[in-house]
């Protein structure tokens, strides 16, 4: 699910541009996008066929009188007599406010409590395990290629790859079968134990521990194979470039070489997806919550779609979008900080 | 994923998310040596402590409000808030709950209920007929939480002394259930509550078996109330939040839930088989699962027609193959037999020509009947339009048993010249695609009651229809027969039993003559229990209630009948 675009801005293209500084300019289309993602998120739900009052009469199959349609929709504020037009304005005055509505599915629970449920959880799972995977992953990757063809290389390598081609689903429904179900060393579902309330005990952080163990290492396996395959490409590329031979001729230490030299410039893309990812754990993780049956936002999201719960739905897609797109402005910033090019051209 | 088990969805919902149930179940129907079977050494029970899974559940947020019309947490509502009678949803049977008893007259006009002494809320107050006419009263006011619609045929609802008088402003003698069956709330703490609809009751007060002692975003636990009017066996109900259905499955056949409604493609070998002395099942037939035809398009709008369809379709293997064995054929009455036996005309139940069993030839003279002929391609030509009759049928996508249900029924209407298409939209299409009509053929669960009234008229009744492109509520086949309003009328305006089965015969009459739908097989109700914590449980031999965790007011039924083993 990483996204895997390398961008790369080029001094010369810039130049003929508009003069307003390019961090400035960033944040105006930051603006924009999340002005045309809010109008999305809200005229797509109201697209779509059916209703969110008749959905619920069908998936009880019988069990609701279909007299209920009516008072669902009354309860739902589905009978609403304002124009679209007036929908939106409406619509954009309650995001302004934070006030994402009452949820469908869990009705009459507000959107915002349902999502403060789950956002922590998610945050501290697939938040911890991408950034676990990313370091690691870029340690390995770094070695791999200083050591070209050797031992750690090739295994790290053929390793790797098959771990990144696994089907996730199997791989997580696998390590929960076994090590939940049979050897029972873990638990099968939740983030943390029963008969518990979150509170700042040992007990509970050890429970927490336990229960996020398994998913977290889905997660890591999982992922750390593209962020290891990834920055060996770099780096076999940056390797060969000039400026290291000129390096090593200058009889700088391989390690000065490897850090200064090599990596800082091989990471540069890594980066950019690095900021992405962590702009989509928001999203969570939608198959790992659904396997472990951990209670994060992928978990809801998914549970919003089955039904048709607009408001739910569409204040989880407007906090992702939102976290994307800081999440790319950042990525943007860091390559400003990192890239000494980028800084000359906008001094 | 077991989000929403409602009624007997719970199947298609487990099968929604997928091959990871079936894959997983397999392995462990391999694997004599799962887990779960060390926790049953023990020969005695967990002293009136139970543990079950009651649908909708999931990252629980404080919600006890019995009224909502939607909600994750209802289930523990139910047995927090009781109803005043219940009818189970078997054989319509009633059993008083905090109404002792119900007497119609001045014409059916006037419903009174005789509310039960001695009943308090856990807060110590007395509950009384005042709190019963309040809650009555609150549906009024707020329309949201009228899901049966009562007040449209209401005048006023009053309580003297330990009566509640209900007056009717048009006979409706079927509301009964839907009125009895409403959640009592108490007056001194809901008067108060400014919006009921979108109230949460964090703190719910009762007069049901259990309290709310314990909640977490994964479960939560009631303990029961010691002061209940009634009998109580359990002392301790943990319900589980909702997982994802390979968990919950697991957990089931580790022993973990005394109740719960999981549907397991072989419940034999993944469930019964890890420990065949407590580990139990029942299936019991709900509401039928049909065939709904476009009743407005030729030759869908003919009898004739729809009764060679009736024949040509084996439901034995719509049954066997697509539905795994769990759902048997339906009654083209539309009758759940045989718990609805009572009410069946003994002259159709004899007769061979309106049972409708599978039968080729039979389907293959009513088409020549018609005067249809086929074409070289081998499909029946319109003779209006001189074009092949081919039909689409639509079934959401993911449910799976379904979807196999339709293909088995497109292949055998296929040997008969006629083209039939499963296409497979999102619910909501489906949903909205049968409101409005644009539709051929649909497969459709249709509603059930306490007596094949509530069937009939939810599903043929032509108040419930409307012209294509306008929503039809209920009669989404749109089949319009004055003579389905007159046999509903006499029932709804009834209070006799003579009159109301005669009625009854009237309607069982009009569906296996004219097939307005095909009802296939009967949906079932998941359910599967453990004697080793209790007994008590409904079962084949003791079916006094439907037996699935969510289904209220059976559930309350059920709770109270269990019995902790020593």
């Amino acid at each position: 699910m990483r996204e895997e675009s390398v961008r790369r801005i080029s001094p010369t293209q810039r130049k003929g541009e508009t003069r307003l500084p390019y961090l400035l300019r960033r944040a105006i289309f930051l603006i924009a996008t999340l002005w045309a993602a809010i109008t999305l998120n809200f005229f797509i739900p109201r697209l779509m066929p059916g209703n969110p009052a008749s959905i619920i009469i069908a998936k009880f199959h019988g069990r609701l009188n279909p007299a209920a349609l009516k008072a669902l929709e009354i309860a739902f504020g589905l009978h609403t007599h304002l124009s679209l037009w007036a929908q939106y304005w409406q619509y954009l005055g309650q995001i302004l406010h934070g006030n994402f509505g009452v949820s469908i599915a869990y009705f009459p629970t507000p959107v915002l409590t349902e999502i403060k449920l789950g956002l922590p959880w998610t945050l501290g799972l697939v938040g911890l395990s991408t950034i676990i995977s990313f370091a690691v992953g870029t340690a390995l990757g770094v070695l791999a290629a200083w050591r070209r063809g050797g031992v750690f290389d090739s295994l790290a390598t053929t390793v790797f790859t098959f771990t990144s081609a696994f089907p996730y689903f199997w791989f997580a429904l696998l390590v929960l079968y076994v090590f939940a179900f049979h050897l029972q060393w873990f638990p099968l579902a939740y983030g943390y134990g029963t008969a518990m309330t979150p509170t700042l005990s040992l007990s509970f952080a050890l429970s927490v521990l336990k229960h996020g163990f398994l998913p977290a290492l889905t997660i890591v396996v999982a992922s750390m194979g593209g962020w290891l395959l990834g920055i060996r490409n770099n780096m076999m590329m940056v390797l060969g470039e000039d400026y290291i031979t000129m390096a090593r001729a200058k009889g700088l230490s391989p390690r000065r070489v490897l850090s200064a030299y090599a990596a800082r410039n091989a990471i540069l893309p890594n980066l950019t997806s690095f900021a992405m990812s962590l702009g989509f754990v928001v999203s969570g993780s939608i198959l790992t919550e659904i396997v472990f049956s951990y209670p994060g936002i992928g978990y809801i999201l998914l549970n919003a779609v089955q039904g048709e719960d607009y408001p739910l739905m569409q204040a989880i897609f407007f906090i992702i979008v939102v976290c994307v797109i800081l999440a790319n402005f950042l990525a943007d910033v860091l390559y400003v900080l990192i890239d000494p090019r980028t800084r000359e051209v906008t001094q | 994923m077991r989000t929403y088990q409602e009624g007997t969805i719970s199947m298609r919902k487990s099968w929604q998310s997928g091959i990871a149930v079936v894959g997983l179940a397999s392995l462990l129907a391999g694997c004599g040596s799962g887990g779960g079977t060390s926790a049953s050494t023990t020969n005695h029970g967990d002293g009136g402590n139970m543990t079950a899974i009651i649908l909708g559940g999931g990252n629980y947020t404080r919600n006890f409000n019995p009224l909502s019309p939607s909600g994750s947490e209802r289930g523990g509502s139910y047995f927090i808030f009781e109803p005043l009678m219940i009818f189970n949803g078997l054989n319509g049977k009633v059993t008083p709950w905090l109404a002792t008893k119900y007497a119609w007259s001045n014409g059916n006009k006037t419903l009174t209920f005789t509310i039960r002494s001695g009943v308090k809320w856990t807060d110590g107050q007395p509950f009384s007929a005042q709190d019963v006419a309040f809650t009555l009263n609150l549906l009024k006011k707020f329309p949201a939480l009228d899901g049966n619609n009562i007040w449209s045929s209401l005048s006023s609802v009053t309580a003297s002394g330990n009566q509640v008088v209900v007056q009717f402003k048009t006979v409706n003698t079927t509301l009964l259930p839907y009125i009895s069956q409403i959640p009592i709330v108490p007056e001194h703490l809901w008067k108060s509550v400014k919006n009921p609809v979108t109230y949460t009751n964090p703190n719910p007060v009762g007069t049901g078996p259990m309290m709310l002692k314990f909640l977490n975003t994964n479960e939560y636990v009631m303990v029961k109330n010691p002061h209940y009017w009634g009998h109580i066996g359990v002392n301790k109900l943990t319900v589980l939040g909702e997982t994802s259905g390979q968990t919950a499955d697991l957990w089931l056949s580790q022993g973990k839930f005394d109740w719960d409604n999981a549907f397991l493609p072989n419940v034999q070998g993944t469930y019964v088989a890890k420990n065949p002395t407590y580990n139990k099942y029942w299936y019991p037939p709900g509401p039928p699962v049909g065939l709904i035809p476009n009743d407005t398009l030729y030759p869908l709008s003919s009898p004739t027609f729809r009764k060679a369809l009736a024949y040509a379709i084996d439901k034995q293997k719509i049954y066997k193959l697509g539905e795994y064995g769990y759902e048997p054929p339906a009654s083209q009455t539309g009758l759940v037999l045989p718990y609805q036996q009572k009410w069946l005309d003994p002259s159709i139940a004899s007769n061979p020509s309106y049972q409708y069993n599978y039968n080729v030839k039979k389907a293959e003279q009513l088409i020549a009947s018609m005067g249809l002929k086929k074409d070289s391609n081998g499909y029946l030509v319109n003779p209006k339009t001189g074009k092949e009759i081919s039909f689409t049928i639509q079934v959401p996508t993911g449910w799976i048993d379904w979807i196999a249900d339709c293909n088995l029924i497109a292949n055998e209407l296929k040997p008969l010249g006629i083209k039939v298409t499963t296409i497979t939209p999102a619910v909501g299409t489906w949903a909205s695609d049968m409101q409005t009509g644009h539709f051929d053929l649909a497969l459709n669960d249709v509603s059930g009651g306490p007596t094949p009234w509530y069937f009939y008229d939810q599903t043929i009744s032509p108040s419930g229809s409307a012209p294509i492109g306008k929503t039809a509520p209920t009669n989404f086949e749109r089949y319009v027969n004055p003579q389905v309003t007159t046999y509903l009328n006499q029932y709804s305006s009834s209070s006799n039993p003579a009159t109301q089965l005669h009625a009854m015969y009237g309607l069982e009459k009009v569906m296996v003559q004219q097939l307005p739908i095909i009802p296939l097989v009967n949906a079932a109700w998941w359910y599967q229990y453990r004697t080793k914590n209790f007994t008590g449980w409904p079962n084949a031999n003791h079916p006094y209630a439907i037996p699935s965790p969510y289904s209220y007011p059976d559930d309350l039924l059920v709770l109270t009948h269990l019995v902790p083993v020593k």
